[in-house]
């Protein structure tokens, strides 16, 4: 009876799983119900147990009476005959199987999101582990490591060698850390060796080696290549560090290691340099910062990627719009755009803060496809327009408001008649001026602001709607030497003037400024400084630098600006800001 | 007259075989080697030689199964019938790793009958991967 079920086992050697997920909670009922299952019908087929079966099948017929003596010997001539049977089936597998076998076991752990990013890296390590632990083990046999532990030396003595391969996120990696290292964070790789010496068994039992797949994630990100190159790297790291390599008992087993990692990543063509260089590199790069602060801007560029894992420094970003996010011809360049579009899927909000109004941002938004709902901007999106005189909340709700004050509105009126210098009066969505001049087009066709519809007479414009902010056109020399030291002293405390472009000056309300819109609007998000950064150039974008926990100035921008802000980033017409959307925002 | 004095040759040879084999392992030392997807556990006698071993996947586990308690606990319940069958009474018992396994094979180590003279955990010190500086804001 037992020789028919023993052949099937012989004849089908259970298949390895390689890839498992594992479970952290106790064993669920139908697990208990399958296992029980399988356990009914298991059947050892070890050598240790085969030993002590005849062991005990001797014993046993050493001690009978002369009664059952008989049937001993009938049982032991059936035990003599599958002995036989035993040895000669075995001869053909064993010929075939003098070859070393590696089962790797790649497990996600259950915490991880069900990705199939990760589930294809858990896929390729199924290729990739075998690979670097036999090119590992060739390596093995000449003795030539000074400080490697020789524990596990001849691996030719086994027949099988297991590892166990762990991806799972911060959370679980840091509790392990915090339990067998008390280090209580997270960190990338942990190698738990479970190698006993000494213990004749046929399997060598490496251990474990857990890699965070958040962390590499993050420094995959850091280093410039894919998640999968530095997965590939730490698992590397852990397996030298089962086979006895130790980068910190000494600087002579520091090069060690790193030679030997070294030569894997390169045997095996896999991207980027091993985690003991990759440490001693960032380094040196941290020391080199300080130095060449602007070169290492320029060659530090981080890579675009998908990283589902990762998450960003910040949750908002700030951006002004007229010397930032546009160009000197007033328009966002594809490679910006594709930045705002990056940064948006990674769950970081930007938000527009300009002088001009919502109609106008949007329009510009449209042209590079990032206006509507799912956009950038829309009129259900916040931001903060019209230097801050109109704040837009969530769903696009107005938050805040606040009007110019009618007579000094009325005095601007009167003197952009008396002196034939254009005026505009910005009146929520619309524009509002007293007569047609080249330069009030140029509001529209250049910097997209609404057209601007001309009024009979200063009460027409004045009773039209409530005026927010009004602009005079003119000269640069002009607007510095006659207009803006006039209106400095004819507002007389009740409005303020600002100058954001050189040929344009703005009578805007006292008190009210774009820092102070994004202020409001940190108040109705209800979050910290810590959680957004600021990207401007003008002089008006100075409080909202300071008030971002990083500010970034474009080189184009003011001297004030820049010395205020945390960094000073490229021109808008170098897509300044699309360069420190990658380099800063993740 | 040959075929007597044969007869009770054998019978003493066989007596003091069995005898000595009694003897011969009062005492082994239980390695439980715990990895998240395997449980290994072996018994050896005090000088170190394999007596019996079983793993998750000897016992027939498959998968996401071979790294459960459950698995443990059938395969520690192997390898010590065995040995307990030839008479085994004392034992102590080194644990390695941090697999989900260990505490269950314990536990059926214990529910074994066999005198556990100490339980020693020899875990190694995990190692960590290289501390890349944190990169410093201009």
């Amino acid at each position: 009876m037992l020789l028919p079920r023993f052949s099937y086992l012989l004849r089908h050697p259970p298949p390895l799983h390689a890839m498992a997920r594992a479970v952290t909670c106790a064993t669920q009922p139908s697990h208990f119900h399958a296992s029980l299952g399988i356990a009914t019908s298991r059947h050892p087929v070890s050598l240790p147990s085969k030993s002590s079966l005849f062991c005990r099948t001797f014993h046993a017929l050493a001690r009978c009476q002369s009664e059952e003596m008989t049937r001993r010997r009938v049982a032991g001539v059936r035990a003599g005959q599958r002995e036989y049977r035993k040895a000669r089936r075995r001869a053909p597998p064993k010929s075939k199987g003098k070859e070393l076998q590696l089962c790797v076991d790649i497990c996600i752990e259950e915490d991880l999101p069900d990705d199939p990013e990760i589930l294809s890296i858990a896929e390729l390590l199924r290729l990739n582990v075998p690979m670097a632990m036999k090119l590992v083990f060739d390596g093995l046999k000449g003795s030539r490591y000074k400080t490697r532990d020789t524990a596990i030396s001849d691996v030719g003595g086994f027949d099988s060698v297991e590892l166990s391969v762990l991806l799972c996120n911060d959370e679980f990696i840091r509790k392990l850390n915090k339990e067998w290292r008390n280090e209580d964070r997270a960190t990338d790789v942990l190698s738990m060796s479970q190698h006993v010496p000494g213990l004749k068994i046929p399997i060598l039992m490496l251990g474990d080696v857990v890699i965070s797949v958040e962390t590499a994630a993050r420094q995959a990100e850091e280093r410039g290549h894919t998640l999968l190159d530095e997965i590939r790297i730490l698992m590397v790291h852990g397996l030298l560090h089962l086979l006895g390599f130790d980068h910190e008992i000494s600087e002579e087993a520091e090069v060690e290691m790193e030679r030997e990692e070294e030569i894997l990543l390169k045997s095996l063509d896999w991207k980027g340099k091993g985690l003991i260089r990759s440490a001693f590199d960032a380094e040196t790069n941290s020391n080199f910062h300080q130095d060449s602060a602007d070169d290492e801007l320029s060659k530090d560029r981080k890579k675009e990627g998908s990283l589902r894992f990762y998450k960003p420094k910040f949750r908002y970003i700030f951006c002004d719009m007229d010397g930032t996010l546009l160009n000197s011809k007033s328009q966002i360049s594809s490679t910006t755009a594709n930045a705002l579009r990056e940064a948006s899927s990674r769950g970081v909000k930007i938000v527009i803060a300009t002088g001009k109004a919502r109609p106008a941002v949007i329009d510009i938004f449209k042209m590079v496809d990032l206006a509507g709902k799912d956009g950038i901007v829309s009129e259900f999106s916040p931001g903060v327009f019209l230097q801050g005189l109109l704040v837009y909340g969530r769903q696009g709700q107005e938050i805040f408001r606040s009007n110019l004050d009618q007579n000094v509105c009325r005095e601007a009126c009167l003197y952009s008649l008396e002196n034939k210098v254009p005026l505009i009066a910005f009146c929520e969505g619309r524009c509002l001026t007293l007569f047609r001049d080249p330069l009030v087009d140029s509001l529209h066709t250049i910097y997209h602001e609404p057209k601007a519809e001309v009024m009979p007479s200063v009460e027409h414009l004045l009773a039209s709607a409530d005026i927010q902010k009004m602009i005079f056109l003119d000269t640069d020399r002009r607007v510095a030497d006659t207009l803006r030291p006039y209106w400095s002293d004819a507002t007389n405390g009740r409005a303020s003037v600002v100058q954001a472009v050189p040929d344009m000056l703005e009578i805007v309300p006292v008190g009210t400024s774009k820092g102070n819109g994004v202020k409001v609007l940190l108040d109705h998000f209800e979050v910290t400084a810590k959680e957004i950064m600021a990207i401007g150039d003008g002089e008006n974008d100075v409080e909202m630098l300071e008030l971002a926990s990083l500010g970034i100035a474009l080189s184009n921008g003011s001297e004030k600006t820049k010395s205020v802000a945390n960094v000073i980033g490229l021109s808008n017409d170098e897509d300044g800001a699309a360069d420190a959307i990658y380099r800063y925002a993740f | 007259m040959a075929k007597p004095i044969s007869k009770k040759g054998s019978r003493k040879n066989v007596r003091i075989g069995s005898r000595k084999h009694t003897r011969k392992i009062p005492k082994g030392v239980i390695h439980v080697q715990a990895s998240f997807n395997n449980t290994i556990v072996t018994v050896t006698d005090v000088r170190g030689r394999v007596i019996s071993w079983s793993s998750a996947g000897t016992c027939g586990f498959k998968g996401t199964r071979r790294g459960t308690p459950f698995a443990a606990q059938t395969a520690a319940g192997n390898a010590i019938r065995t040995v307990s069958d030839q008479g085994m009474q004392r034992a102590e018992v080194m644990i390695k790793g941090p697999g989900l396994g260990r505490d269950a094979a314990l536990r059926a180590i214990r529910r074994s009958g066999i005198l556990l003279n100490f339980i020693r955990d020899v875990t190694p010190m995990p190692h960590n991967g290289c501390r890349s500086p944190k990169k410093r804001r201009v």
